[in-house]
């Protein structure tokens, strides 16, 4: 019995009470036709399936009882009732009764409309909640409740129903550790709090550099690169932040008959401020040398010759510095800094390559005016010079007399080749000989003899050259016994007097030495032999510094006279040592230099401390030994050079040479004649060598890169080693070398100049021809200046020295030629250079932020955008871009970490840099950090009160004093128990999102009995939840707090303008999917692989689909039958090719396509995702669609299915249709009766496959019938017929449905009796309003259900059993 | 009374035999029915059991109950057993469990009633384990199930009063005018309140061993629950019903986290003090079968380690979508190959008696004094419909394990044909194993003699 009396009072269903007399009028009409066909079986005493209608009937009271009653009505409506086999009614008692009942319920609807129900306290769904912290953070990644227990369903089928939002401790705990979550993502600012995608300082702070390298990118472009290596390490120091000046210009050349500039800039996208200022200048202003030139291609049209002048006098007037070495000592002041390219005077040089060896080379200077017409000066080239490698430089006026000299002395030399190899063999072991009485011998001229022994090393010690380092080092790297020679920077070397090993900061070992190369100069240590012996050669190399740099090349090599031989070379990198030797078998003469070399690789010297160790033994009974370290190190000032331990004075030498030395390989290429010459002892072969060697020589100049080619250009130059000085005679007067002497020494007005100078007329060029061969490897170097006279301070030229002549005359912005100019023109240009920098800037802006163009620095943002803020921003912008950058301070604290910055960095100061150039540094560091750590104290209040500003939004109304009190004392006390500001901060927060106000949508009941509204926060929150499943935005709460909303009207406009938002979107995914039984369609695993490989990859299109179609629903205020019948819907590229939609390659990722219904499609029906829900695994079920058609859309309710149905095979049979094998499934009486209700809706969707894909066969290869019939006798045809069917005679079913779903959605609960008439309203309204589903929101948001809440003491026995 | 050294929570005093001199304290009443108005379905209050009684003087383990469940029935041929004892036949679908025949038990006929009245599916699967009858068109009630009911009685014995789990999702929709709630879940802390599952086995696995409270934890929780108590005051009755949920919930969270929860006395000690393995990977698992394996575990830890004694693992709805890919088995989803009782469907549901046999194997290899800890338990292990085709006038349902002793297996029960055959009789077995005597739990006043 108790189980019966439950089963009525969880049937009980209006909560008001309805004078019974009036509601069982209409019913007591059919009284007598209850008793004959349902009191029978559903009376008192049988109560068949439960029901006792009997009583009901008796009791009288309707409303108590009007879910029985709508059951009724729906079972006899149907004919389900009375049941077969008994006794059944006439049509007309059938109607009546129908009749009856629907009057008696129709009063009590009208009795109870507007009432809103019983509505169970709900907490925020799964998905509110995170829709709810991203409103509120504003961070779209957030997802916290990834892992909570999915939610059910409830009410009319959607998870915001309280009834179905069940709370547990283990869920507790999941919200609790959620919260803290959130709060791990606060950004703590200045101005309050933020939240950010990151959770820690690092990622915000990237986070916040992404935010300003964003907002430079709006305005900037990238491109340009400027790379420099640093320790090995390339890095661009010059890139991003350009002036997109292609755009402006190609703007401006569209502005060049006028034109509104506002307009074109909007068009393309461009700064409207900066491009008015730009075509401001270009079509007027003060005159310019410079900007004058570049108006006339703007007047002309040239815009492609104009954006080419621009860029290329950007390229001339900026320069680019390191970011990281501003502020230091010598460091840049800024990253983009201005360059003049004005001198008073300039050096000129060009080298003539080394391996050009035959015919000519021709040398052009050329002194050319810089505007055409200018006034006419004198232009000076002083001290042009040939400058030879290893020889004094030979000045251009006697050029010619010496090539000629030359030209004939080196076929003497030549001619006496074989003859000088053959003194050679004679002279070798000899050191005293005498070269004039070995010349006599040999019947050769005792200077080409000279020059050949020594070239070839033998016999006769020729006078060593040496660059002595000569600068004491008393006191290196701050240790008394750490002392050396070399320069305080670089080159050195340095030797350690004590028995500690100590850092300086690279490994000094005790008692070592160690040299210090500069990016130019090698350091060497030399052992002059003080005799005669057989030496066998060993030493170490090993980089010192290992933690940094990139380590050190080194050579050992035997000097003799000008010969060098190259004994050992290579690297050293890492912290090994790299030993050499032992070498054996070294002969050495007296005056004979072992030299080890150490250079920097590739021309970086940082951190390029070397440890190096020589030692030589000698020969005979009692060998002697020389050790660098044990010679050295004790008393490295004793001398340079330096004694041995025997007394031999100068035997250590500690000097430098230019790197080239190293990368040099002197002597004979390997194969030569002469190699070949020097490696055989055989006479025959000695002289049949030299004899090919002269002939060679004699030869014309070889092509090619083999070893004697080589070997000849080695030979043949004026660097070679045969061509020692001399002193020229007077040239040939038909000599084609060179220039007459006679145009040095005076200027072409008769005056004279320096006996060197040239002096020349602005617009000369000055052609200069020399033997290829003979120059190969020399440079021409000049000096060239506007020469004093009338006229100089207003000249000013372009000079260039160039292996070709100069094209016609005219300014080139080249920073490598700059222009000489007298005093007034240099002040005419500087001002032109400064009017053209200003309008065009290379870069607008740093948009690196972060430099990484040194190895080390403390500059960790950079912020340089002068161009950007002078030029395009305006106020608001400037304002924006100062917040983010206050931000990133405040944020990433770079102020404080800056500090320890500074201290690691000098403890880490290495040989490249001083720490002493870092002092500038300090005085700012420590004074930024201390104003910051003062900022972060101010912050703290500000940003309490920001939480608790963030409470009330998160808890949807304002915080009563009580609240804000003790959300205060919560944070004191967190305080008070130790915790950093930080952590009390955010446990506030997550006290805030953990607390019920936030998690549950609580509403006060109106006091008595009465309904009433409710209230004017709690009213918001339910719009908003509606429409948005999220919170009220600012405007809406502004609404709630000002009362507006309580006007309808208000409210239904509110509700207008969030549906038009982009979080409308939310109300597709809740409601629309929801209803469709689409959501979550994305994550769908119901398909066989097998079956559906494509599926995976396009599951997440198709739920996109459906989403944006419904989103569209809403925003764009469409019909609710276009859900039906709508032509249009949205694609993506995968979705188009599985809908057969053409799609072309440009244009947004995803489209709105039109012409759906000619391609067999549109509207929901259509849609993959829905199609491919109501499948099977593996095929098409025509009954899932069929039902989902009738209970979802059309809002029919289906009976229970009889036990015992037959099994259904669920592979697609090979001899039968899917559609053959459901019509034999369903031909079992039991089943058929329901299944013709919806098996036709089914077979009118088999055109397409279990996802969606169009078909016009079955898998099995049969021919699809896609017609059918429904209960009502409609013919239908596919999805044509269907559409036609549900939308023309079924479309009250439709609309009536979706009235009801939102609804039930918009108030979480089930619809009840009692929204029937305003279910009707919904539904007139609709139809006089073109079916626009705004006027549906409209109506419910106006409706006394969503606008009130029951009142506390209303009777509510009959909603919660 | 020993508290295991842990500090006891000073705002709530326990005091030992409170339960029994006072009845069912307000808190006890709100854990343990919700509401109440559930009162019609437990009419009277119960005479509670306590732990059970050591025979002998030696210290026993406690009966443990692990309730595991999966929809759509079984193959209707297949799902059968006879005779007795080691000689006992089983149907294909029982073959897994073939080691075991002496410690289980094979009931036959037993149904409810309430089940029977509505749709089908979800109206006849939120009941399983209470009897209740559901509530339909959008609304959620059925009756707290027979393992929260133990919970509210006996959790406080235990670290973690119960474990809900589940290896799929829940459903959110109305299905035939029921809410698909009741199809995923067969445990209910309230009438009202179906358990949220748990089916990470990383969070399941937390829920058992996590116990460190993070600094401020206990301040961010008096502040709640202070938000709370202000709160509950302005809801309506009905709102204040659904609230405490929430009430409650931050208050066993409080004493979970000050440490609170210690255990009263035992007199045994389980045979593991912490757990033996490794926490398993976030996520869930890729493949379904060690998705279970991996909760089955997670049961076996929870018991070994005395950190539980009750659980419920839901393999897969009622309704399921599951597919088994890797039984070859990818062609129909679980609820449509149920229509076809076919050889596949077979397969899937042999697939599912191995993770109960694995269970029963894992528990089986533990030795608690005397017996295993399978012989200390209860396997119960059933569907809520014979067959796929909807037919729950009786359902499928297997015990494994001997409830310390007070259970002889190797038997079938066969309840067919007797006018006493309800399911609840054989919930007031269990609970009668458990030490929890009840009058009247569902449509039932009466255990099972047999069992």
């Amino acid at each position: 019995m108790r189980a019966r009396r439950l089963l009525v009072a969880a049937l009980f269903a209006c909560a008001a009470t309805v004078s019974s007399a009036e509601s069982a009028a209409p019913l007591a009409a059919v009284t007598p036709i209850l008793k004959d066909r349902c009191l029978t079986c559903h009376s008192q005493a049988k109560h068949k399936g439960d029901l006792d209608l009997e009583s009901v009937v008796a009791d009288g009271r309707l409303a108590r009882h009007a879910r029985i009653w709508q059951k009724v009505l729906e079972q006899v409506a149907d004919g389900d009732m009375p049941p077969a086999g008994k006794p059944q009614s006439t049509a007309e008692e059938r109607s009546r009764l129908l009749a009856g009942v629907r009057g008696a319920l129709d009063v009590v609807a009208r009795q109870t409309a507007g009432d809103p129900g019983p509505v169970v306290l709900r907490r925020l769904s799964n998905a509110e909640y995170t829709y709810t912290l991203r409103d509120l953070t504003g961070v779209e990644s957030l997802d916290v409740a990834r892992e909570f227990p999915a939610d059910g369903a409830a009410g009319e089928g959607f998870s915001n129903t309280g009834m179905a939002l069940a709370m547990s401790p283990a869920l507790l705990g999941k919200y609790l550790d959620a919260a803290k979550a959130v709060a791990a993502h606060a950004l703590l600012l200045p101005d309050g709090i933020g939240f950010s995608a990151a959770t820690t300082r690092r990622d915000a702070t990237d986070e916040l550099v992404a935010q300003l390298r964003a907002f430079y990118a709006g305005f900037s472009a990238t491109g340009s690169s400027d790379m420099v290596t640093r320790q090995g390490i390339p890095m661009d120091k010059n890139q991003g932040g350009r002036l997109p000046l292609e755009r402006y210009l190609a703007a401006a050349n569209e502005l060049r008959a006028g034109g509104d500039a506002a307009a074109v800039a909007r068009a393309h996208g461009l700064n409207p401020r900066y491009l008015a200022n730009l075509i401001a200048s270009l079509a007027g202003g003060p005159p310019s040398e410079l900007l004058d030139g570049l108006r006339a291609r703007w007047r002309a049209g040239d815009a492609a010759g104009l954006a080419d002048a621009v860029a290329q006098w950007q390229r001339a007037l900026f320069r680019f510095n390191s970011v990281g070495d501003i502020g230091v000592t010598g460091g840049a002041t800024a990253w983009m800094e201005p360059v003049s390219p004005l001198v008073a005077e300039q050096e000129l040089k060009l080298a003539f390559p080394a391996d050009h060896t035959s015919g000519e080379a021709t040398a052009y200077l050329s002194a050319l005016a810089t505007v055409p017409g200018a006034p006419a000066g004198l232009v000076v080239w002083r001290q042009p010079r040939l400058v030879i490698p290893g020889r004094p430089p030979l000045p251009l006026r006697v050029a010619r007399a010496y090539v000629d000299d030359l030209l004939a002395r080196r076929v003497r030399t030549f001619a006496g080749t074989a003859a000088a190899l053959a003194a050679a063999v004679d002279a070798a072991g000899d050191a005293h000989g005498d070269v004039a009485q070995l010349a006599q011998r040999h019947h050769i001229d005792p200077g080409v003899l000279a020059a050949w022994l020594g070239y070839l090393g033998v016999g006769f010690a020729g006078d060593l050259a040496l660059e002595h380092f000569d600068n004491r080092l008393p006191r290196a790297g701050a240790y008394e016994f750490v002392t050396g020679w070399g320069s305080t920077e670089t080159p050195s070397v340095m030797a350690n007097a004590s028995d500690q090993a100590v850092r300086i900061p690279g490994k000094m070992k005790a008692h070592g030495v160690v040299v210090h190369p500069s990016p130019t100069r090698c350091v060497a240590v030399g052992w002059q032999s003080p005799v005669t012996a057989t030496l066998r050669i060993a030493g170490a190399v090993m980089h010192a510094h290992p933690e940094c740099g990139n380590g050190v090349e080194w050579v050992l090599e035997l000097r003799r006279g000008s010969a060098r031989r190259r004994l050992a070379a290579g690297t050293a990198i890492n912290a090994d040592s790299v030993p050499f030797g032992p070498l054996d078998g070294v002969t050495v003469q007296p005056g004979d230099l072992i030299a080890l070399l150490v250079g920097p690789r590739n021309a970086d010297h940082s951190c390029d401390l070397t440890d190096v160790e020589l030692t030589l033994t000698g020969d005979g009974p009692n060998p002697v030994t020389w050790s660098l370290t044990r010679e050295v190190s004790g008393d490295i000032l004793a001398g340079n050079p330096h004694a041995d331990a025997a007394g031999h004075p100068a035997v250590w030498h500690f000097y430098s040479e230019p790197t080239a030395v190293m990368s040099e390989h002197p002597g004979a290429p390997a194969d030569s004649l002469l190699a070949r010459w020097q490696a055989t002892a055989d006479p025959a072969t000695q002289a049949r060598l030299a004899d090919d060697l002269q002939r060679l020589l004699l030869a014309p100049a070889p092509a090619g890169d083999g070893a004697d080619a080589k070997l000849y250009r080695q030979l043949a130059s004026f660097a070679g080693p045969l061509a020692a000085a001399t002193t020229p005679a007077v040239p040939a007067a038909d000599s084609p070398w060179g220039l007459d002497p006679a145009l040095f020494g005076k200027r072409p007005d008769g005056a004279a100049c320096d006996a060197d100078d040239l002096c020349v007329a602005i617009g000369t060029i000055l052609a200069v021809r020399l033997p290829a061969g003979l120059v190969a490897g020399c440079e021409l170097v000049a000096t060239a200046a506007c020469a004093p006279g009338p006229a100089a301070a207003e000249a000013s030229a372009q000079a260039r020295l160039a292996a070709t002549a100069p094209a016609a005359a005219g300014l080139l912005p080249d920073p490598t030629l700059p222009i000489i100019a007298g005093a007034a023109a240099q002040a005419r240009w500087t001002s032109a250079y400064a009017d053209f920098r200003a309008l065009f800037p290379a870069a607008l802006c740093y948009t690196k932020i972060v430099p990484a163009d040194e190895v080390i620095t403390l500059t960790l943002f950079y912020r340089e955008d002068g161009p950007l803020v002078t030029l395009m921003l305006d106020d608001a912008q400037r304002v924006q871009l100062d917040r983010l950058w206050d931000r990133l301070r405040f944020v990433s604290q770079d102020a404080l970490t800056t500090v320890d910055a500074f201290e690691q960095i000098l403890q880490y100061a290495t040989q490249d840099g001083d720490p002493r150039k870092l002092e500038p540094l300090r005085q700012p560091i420590t004074a930024r950090a201390a104003a910051l750590r003062q900022r972060l104290l101010d912050a703290e209040p500000v940003q309490l009160d920001a939480t608790l500003a963030f409470a009330a939004q998160a808890w949807r109304r304002p915080l009563t004093a009580d609240e804000q009190q003790a959300l205060r004392a919560r944070y004191g006390t967190w305080r008070t128990e130790g915790l950093h500001h930080d952590e009390a901060l955010r446990l506030v927060l997550t006290r805030v999102l953990a607390a019920p106000a936030f998690l549950y949508r609580a509403e006060r009941p109106v006091p008595g009995a009465a309904q009433g509204p409710v209230g004017d926060w709690e009213l918001a929150t339910r719009l908003s939840y509606f429409l948005w499943s999220g919170p009220p935005d600012a405007a809406l709460r502004a609404a709630a707090a000002s009362g507006a909303l309580r006007d309808p009207a208000a409210l239904a406009a509110q509700a207008r303008r969030l549906l038009g938002d982009a979080r409308a979107r939310r109300l597709a995914v809740e409601f629309g999917c929801s209803w469709l039984h689409v959501r979550g369609f994305d994550q769908l695993d119901e398909k066989s692989e097998k079956a559906f490989p494509a599926f995976l990859a396009l599951r997440g299109s198709m739920y996109e689909e459906s989403i944006r179609f419904l989103a569209d629903l809403f925003q764009s205020d469409r019909s609710v039958l276009s859900l039906l019948d709508a032509d249009h819907t949205f694609v993506d590229k995968a979705l188009a090719a599985h809908y057969g939609i053409p799609w072309s390659a440009d244009g947004p990722e995803w489209r709105r396509v039109e012409g759906l219904r000619a391609l067999g499609r549109g509207g929901i029906l259509g849609q993959a995702a829905i199609l491919a829900k109501q499948s099977g695994a593996s095929r098409t079920s025509p009954i899932l669609r069929g039902a989902w058609v009738s209970e979802t859309l059309l809002g029919e309710r289906l009976p229970r299915p009889p036990k015992d149905v037959p099994p259904f095979p669920e592979q697609a049979d090979a001899a039968l249709s899917v559609r053959a094998l459901t019509e034999r499934h369903v031909s079992d009486a039991r089943c058929a009766g329901c299944h013709q209700r919806f098996d036709a809706f089914g077979f009118a969707l088999e055109g397409f496959d279990g996802i969606g894909h169009a078909q016009d066969r079955d898998p099995g290869g049969k021919p699809l019938d896609i017609t059918a019939t429904t209960a009502d006798g409609t013919r239908l045809a596919g999805l044509d017929g269907l559409r036609a069917y549900l939308a023309g005679p079924r479309a009250a079913a439709f609309t009536g449905q979706f009235c009801r779903k939102l609804l039930g959605f918009a108030l979480g609960r089930a619809v009840r009796l009692s929204d029937e008439p305003l279910l009707h309203e919904m539904q007139s309204a609709l139809a006089a309003n073109g079916w626009r589903a705004g006027t549906a929101v409209e109506l419910i948001v106006r409706s006394r259900q969503f606008r009130e809440i029951r009142g506390r003491g209303a009777v509510s026995e009959d909603d919660e059993p | 009374m020993s508290h295991n050294g842990a500090p006891m929570n000073d705002r709530i005093h326990r005091v030992p035999g409170a339960h029994r001199a006072r009845g069912l304290s307000r808190r006890t009443l709100l854990r343990g029915l919700g509401v109440a108005m559930a009162l019609p379905w437990l009419e009277s209050l119960p005479a509670w059991g306590g732990e059970p009684a050591a025979q002998g003087g030696v210290p026993e383990a406690p009966v443990r109950l692990a309730v595991l469940f999966s929809g759509n029935g079984f193959h209707s041929k297949e799902w059968w057993a006879k005779g007795a004892g080691a000689e006992m036949e089983l149907g294909k679908v029982l073959a897994p469990l073939a080691d075991f025949r002496k410690k289980l038990l094979f009931i036959r006929g037993l149904y409810h009633d309430e089940a029977t009245k509505g749709n089908i599916h979800s109206s006849q699967t939120g009941n399983w384990l209470s009897g209740a009858p559901l509530a339909s068109g959008g609304e959620i009630r059925s009756g707290t199930s027979v393992d929260q009911l133990l919970a509210q009685r006996f959790g406080d014995q235990t670290t973690v009063p119960s474990l809900v789990l589940g290896c799929e999702k829940s459903n959110p929709s109305v299905h035939k005018n029921y809410s698909m709630l009741y199809s995923s879940h067969i445990s209910w802390s309230s009438p009202t309140t179906p358990t949220p599952l748990e089916i990470y086995p990383a969070l399941a696995f937390d829920r058992l061993f996590s116990d460190g409270a993070a600094r401020g934890d206990q301040g961010v929780l008096d502040a709640v629950l202070d938000d709370a108590g202000g709160l509950r005051r302005e809801l309506g009755s009905g709102d204040q019903r659904k609230f405490d949920e929430y009430l409650e919930s931050v208050r066993d969270v409080e004493k979970r986290l000050a440490g609170a929860r210690v255990r009263t006395a035992r007199d045994w000690q389980p045979t593991l003090a912490k757990p033996d393995r490794a926490r398993p990977a976030d996520g869930l698992p890729e493949h379904l079968g060690e998705h279970m394996r991996l909760m089955c575990d997670i049961v076996v830890l929870g018991f070994q380690t005395d950190t539980t004694r009750l659980a419920t693992l839901k393999l897969n709805n009622d309704h399921s979508s599951q597919r088994y890919p890797d039984l070859g088995v990818d062609y129909m989803i679980h609820h449509l190959l149920s229509h076809s009782d076919s050889a596949d469907w077979l397969k899937v549901n042999v697939f599912f008696l191995e993770q109960l046999a694995y269970l029963a194997r894992r528990l089986d290899a533990i030795q608690e004094g005397p017996r295993t800890l399978l012989d200390n338990s209860m396997l119960v292990y059933g569907s809520s419909m014979m067959t796929g085709q909807h037919n729950n006038d009786q359902l499928p349902m297997v015990l494994v394990g001997g409830a310390g002793g007070r259970i002889a297996g190797g038997r079938v029960l066969d309840y067919t044909g007797k006018p006493a055959r309800q399911m609840c009789r054989l919930h007031l077995s269990l609970m009668d194993k458990m030490g929890l005597k009840v009058p009247r739990f569902g449509d039932a006043d009466q255990p099972l003699a047999e069992v």
